[in-house]
């Protein structure tokens, strides 16, 4: 087994946590609630030396000694260049974060244990383009990325998800260390953005119980993809769905209602779900939910606070999902 | 360990960048160490190229530990520049072998600057500026690759990105190495590099030493006057006397000085005020005209009994001083007794044929004066020959040359002169120094080097006190009247051959003024020097509490331009900015694009109507079309510039007139 100094680490970690929980006060106290789309103007611009940066600086003043000790001209030009370098870097820094506009932050949501990617938005919207930008939470670094001048740049980071219910981001950092990491520049936006985390489904389920209602199915089971009849349309609908002749003639935006199958509802309900465990119960209906969606079936979702009427594709997945992640108590994950 | 292969680009530049850091050093270092750095430096090179394993710590850390102990050995200790820089040099080579992170990276580039600046204190040159530059700039190039966050970009990326870097950092360079207050003398002691060469006089002269300097090309020291420089035979540069004579070499270290008072020197008449920029010669004395009355100087200068300049510190680097001689003088009217012995003092039985000569010649000039003048005129009448390759002289040095060989170079008859004088019974002493200098056409200075060394005689008489007397200028007038090599040209001793021609000549005397500019303004740019520039701009006596003062606000007013040229680079172009650049480009031309013609289809009518501007037309419109439409970032930085290509309406006329009128 190798040694390891006592808790010097957790020392070094926990002053560390006290210091950046009162730097955050202040910060947010000073900035406000932040509102996406803002431009990251100078006054939420911070910049601090790197590790790199304050070796550089003790060598220079180094070098200035001994230039000075030696009377040495050359040395007295090198040390001035890596003084002027090291200042034109400060400033070079200081611009390649300010003037970005932060257009949004969003994420998709994701399986308990998978990795959530928050994506910012960012614009460029001067000439030239902005280099080696990234973005972090905490101490999770997205991957560095340069924006193009007068373009678009989308800065991701991953954070890990444990369980099912929120991921709550308080506050994003978008840093960069172009040119030199001499210097690192950055900047914090308070502005809370979620993740909807689904409950992992249950690998260990029992089979769906088979659907006891189709008498509440009124239409004829003549086959899959025999037409039954126009409805309105919902978000979710397929495109192969929709009616585009009723479309053209009266500008209504109508589905085909097939009778089919696939057209048979059954109900995921959490009353039948079997054990004792919320979390492993709400485990088993996503697996349901998953897999009712993948045989194309129309379904709804019982809860106990409430229901989703039957219905079917990928946006009523999601829906369905959505609403198991947010049964309470919801479990939240914060960031800041 | 294996390599990954992903540090590929930015190892490059960094095993570049200690590369050159380290080739000041590749020749003043141990082969091995040398060897030991390469070695290293080609091995994890090739271990990236090919995602070979990387060498293990359990072979590194007993390398480490046998070179650490070597370069001990070798420099009897870690105390100076040289152990400290070989150290580097190892701990760069085993770096590299582990090198695997940004910050293994990050250390040696480092490990490169503290190089490159141990490179300047071992020494510098003129070309230490331009070698600065190129070090500085592939470092910084090494920098910004290995800073690269984002995935890694061309060469040619990084190495504008440095441009860019390093234009925008010269005005803040300049600024700092004017403003910034230089303060004289070391903090602490510095250890002194010993065993370095040293071309120049010696305190002892046998005959030969002078003619081997004048083998050497090396600039002793450059003066510049106030007003018209005496003339050439009056440029007699004292630098060391010889008063002890042991019968075949003279020697500077007489006793008698310590013990007596600074002789009296008087003026009679002109004097000489001049400026000298001396080379380090790690020696005490300094050069004067004959003779120093006044002197200012940093380091202790002050004037030896025997009326030579001298400096308590010795000479390590280059100096400046500024001395007033006079011309004409009248040095030690009075000689003590003793000092009459001592400089009369001949050894028992040395040379006896020429102690005869003196004797008889003597009888029949009874007067000092006219014996003086009758052993110079011996020198004339008789057949001695003046030669660089004079024939060994054997241990009565001055009888076989006067009497045999009579061939020689200033010190023979020098040193034969001032034997002569002391078997009359005349107090004499051998003076070495520099004779003449060559004067720089494209500056207002003298350069004096070591092949101008020379050597002549002082005698005294009474009431009239030293007088200086230069036996060669009986013998071969042309030496002292031009210099030592066209002296020899015309006594046949060195043919003209092409790299003697005049223009070469004058090429080499146009390096010499640029040499001494750099030296003076940058290797030589000290507290005075600073002062001196800092009058010139206006500002009499800052003190250094003022000069950081102005720093500041020269800094804080770059800075606000620098980064006013960043803020405009990233500000959003104006929403008709493409469109203006086009109008721009039209009015130029003076050819309108029509309603809905493309850029393109203006270029091709501007390529028929104005042929002289078809090409950059074209290239406007194929910058403008990428730089618009495509987002092109090279194109956009590059569409500004392409104006200018398009000659302007006025200019084509004019030159269509002119044209028409030639036919």
């Amino acid at each position: 087994m190798r040694w390891r100094f006592p808790s010097a680490k957790r020392l070094i970690e926990r002053l560390r946590k006290g210091a950046d929980a009162k730097v955050s006060r202040w910060v947010r106290k000073r900035q406000g609630e932040d509102h996406l789309p803002l431009t990251l103007r100078s006054k939420r611009i911070y910049i601090l030396p790197t590790s790199v940066g304050v070796t550089f600086g003790i060598v220079c003043l180094a070098m200035l000694l001994g230039s000075m000790n030696y009377n040495n001209s050359m040395g007295f030009a090198l040390t001035f260049m890596l003084a002027a370098i090291g200042l034109v870097a400060m400033h070079r820094c200081h611009q390649n974060l300010a003037g970005i506009r932060v257009l949004s932050a969003t994420a998709e949501p994701v399986f308990a244990g998978d990795p959530v990617e928050f994506e910012l938005q960012l614009h460029n919207e001067g000439r030239s383009e902005r280099l080696d930008i990234e973005a972090y939470v905490g101490q999770q670094i997205g991957a560095a990325d340069d924006i193009p001048g007068e373009g678009i740049g989308r800065l991701k980071v991953s954070l890990p998800t444990e369980r099912r219910g929120q991921t709550v981001v308080e506050r994003f950092g978008i840093r960069t260390r172009f040119p030199m990491s001499l210097l690192n520049t950055w900047t914090w936006m308070y502005t809370p953005c979620t993740c909807i985390v689904w409950p992992r489904p249950a690998t260990d389920a029992p089979p769906r119980p088979p659907a006891p209602a189709r008498a509440r199915g009124n239409q004829g089971n003549q086959g899959d993809d025999d037409f039954a009849g126009l409805r309105d349309y919902r978000d979710g609908d397929s495109p192969r769905l929709i009616a585009w002749k009723t479309l053209a003639r009266s500008d209504q935006l109508k589905s085909r209602q097939l009778s089919g199958g696939g057209t048979d509802t059954t109900w995921i309900d959490f009353a039948v779900t079997p054990g004792g465990d919320l979390e492993y119960r709400l485990a088993v209906m996503a697996r349901w939910i998953i897999d009712a969606e993948r045989a194309g079936e129309r379904f709804g979702l019982r809860l106990p606070d409430g229901e989703i009427p039957p219905d079917q594709g990928k946006s009523h997945r999601d829906r369905c999902l959505n609403a198991l992640a947010l049964v309470t108590p919801v479990p939240e994950l914060r960031h800041a | 360990m294996r390599s990954t292969g992903e540090l590929k680009k930015p190892l490059s530049w960094t095993l570049l960048a200690l590369l050159i850091s380290y080739l000041p050093h590749l020749l003043n270092k141990p082969i091995w160490i040398s060897a030991l750095l390469l070695l290293c430096m080609s091995i994890r090179w090739w271990a990236e190229q090919s995602k070979g394993p990387l060498v293990n710590a359990w072979v590194r850390t007993p390398i480490g530990l046998i070179c650490f102990v070597a370069v001990l050995q070798t420099y009897n200790g870690l105390n100076g520049v040289a152990p400290g820089s070989a150290l580097l040099a190892v701990m760069a080579a085993l770096k590299v072998l582990e090198t695997r992170t940004q910050r293994d990276q990050f250390v040696l580039l480092f490990i490169s600057l503290f190089m490159v600046l141990a490179g300047f204190l071992v020494e510098q040159y003129l070309w230490s500026g331009p070698y600065l530059l190129i070090s500085v700039s592939v470092i910084v190039t090494a920098w910004l690759a290995v800073g690269r966050r984002g995935k890694p970009l061309s060469d040619g990326w990084y190495l504008r990105q440095m441009r860019r870097h390093m234009l925008l950092s010269i005005p803040v360079l300049i600024a700092m190495w004017v403003l910034f207050p230089r303060v004289p003398g070391p903090f602490w002691a510095i250890p002194t590099e010993s065993g370095k060469a040293n071309t120049g006089l010696s305190k002892t002269m046998s005959p030969g030493d002078i003619s081997q300097l004048s083998e050497s090309d090396a600039v002793a020291f450059r003066a510049t006057f106030e007003g018209i420089p005496p003339a050439k035979d009056q440029l007699y540069w004292r630098a060391i006397v010889m008063g002890r004579f042991d019968g075949r070499s003279w020697a500077s270290d007489d006793p008698v000085h310590n013990r007596t008072r600074d002789e009296s020197v008087t003026a009679r008449g002109q004097e000489a005020r001049y400026n000298v920029r001396m080379e380090a010669t790690n020696q005490r004395w300094l050069f004067a005209l004959d003779m120093p009355s006044d002197w200012t100087g940093r380091g202790g200068l002050y004037r030896s009994p025997v009326q030579t300049l001298q400096r308590q510190q010795p000479v390590e680097e280059r100096i400046e001083y500024t001395v007033t001689s006079f011309l004409d003088y009248r040095a030690d009217p009075e000689l003590l007794p003793r000092k009459k012995r001592f400089y009369t003092h001949l050894p028992e039985g040395s040379n006896p044929r020429a102690r005869a000569f003196a004797e008889q010649l003597r009888k029949t000039y009874p007067d000092q004066r006219d014996y003086a003048q009758a052993v110079l005129n011996y020198f004339t009448e008789q057949p001695y020959y003046y030669t660089l390759s004079p024939p060994a002289l054997g241990r009565e040095a001055v009888d076989e040359f006067l009497f045999d060989t009579q061939r020689g170079f200033c010190e023979h008859y020098a040193s034969s002169y001032a034997f002569l004088m002391r078997a009359g019974g005349i107090p004499a002493r051998i003076v070495a120094g520099y004779q003449g200098g060559e004067s720089n056409p494209f500056a207002d200075y003298l350069i004096v080097r070591q092949s101008d060394a020379h050597a002549w005689t002082e005698i005294w008489l009474p009431q009239r006190g030293w007088v200086r007397v230069d036996p060669t200028a009986a013998v071969a007038p042309q030496r002292i009247e031009q210099n030592l090599d066209s002296a020899l040209r015309e006594l046949g001793e060195r043919s003209d051959s092409l790299f003697e021609l005049a223009m070469l000549e004058r090429m080499k005397l146009a390096w010499d003024m640029v040499n001494a500019r750099w030296n003076e303004w940058v290797l030589g740019y000290g507290p005075e020097t600073q002062r001196e520039l800092l009058e010139k701009l206006g500002l009499q006596d800052v003190g250094w509490q003022d000069m950081i003062i102005m720093l500041a606000i020269v800094l804080v007013g770059i800075m606000t331009v620098v980064t006013g040229y960043l803020w405009i680079a990233h500000q959003p172009p104006r929403p008709d900015y493409y469109q203006a650049l086009f109008r721009r480009a039209q009015r130029r031309t003076g050819i309108l694009a029509h309603r809905g013609e493309t850029a393109t289809g203006w270029a091709h009518r501007v390529g028929r109507e104005q042929p002289e501007n078809s090409l950059a037309a074209r290239r406007f419109a194929r910058h403008y079309l990428r730089a618009r439409y495509a987002g092109n970032t090279t194109a956009r930085r590059r569409l500004p510039l392409t104006l200018f290509g398009i000659r302007g309406r006025w200019r084509s006329r004019f030159r269509r007139i002119a044209h028409s009128n030639q036919k």
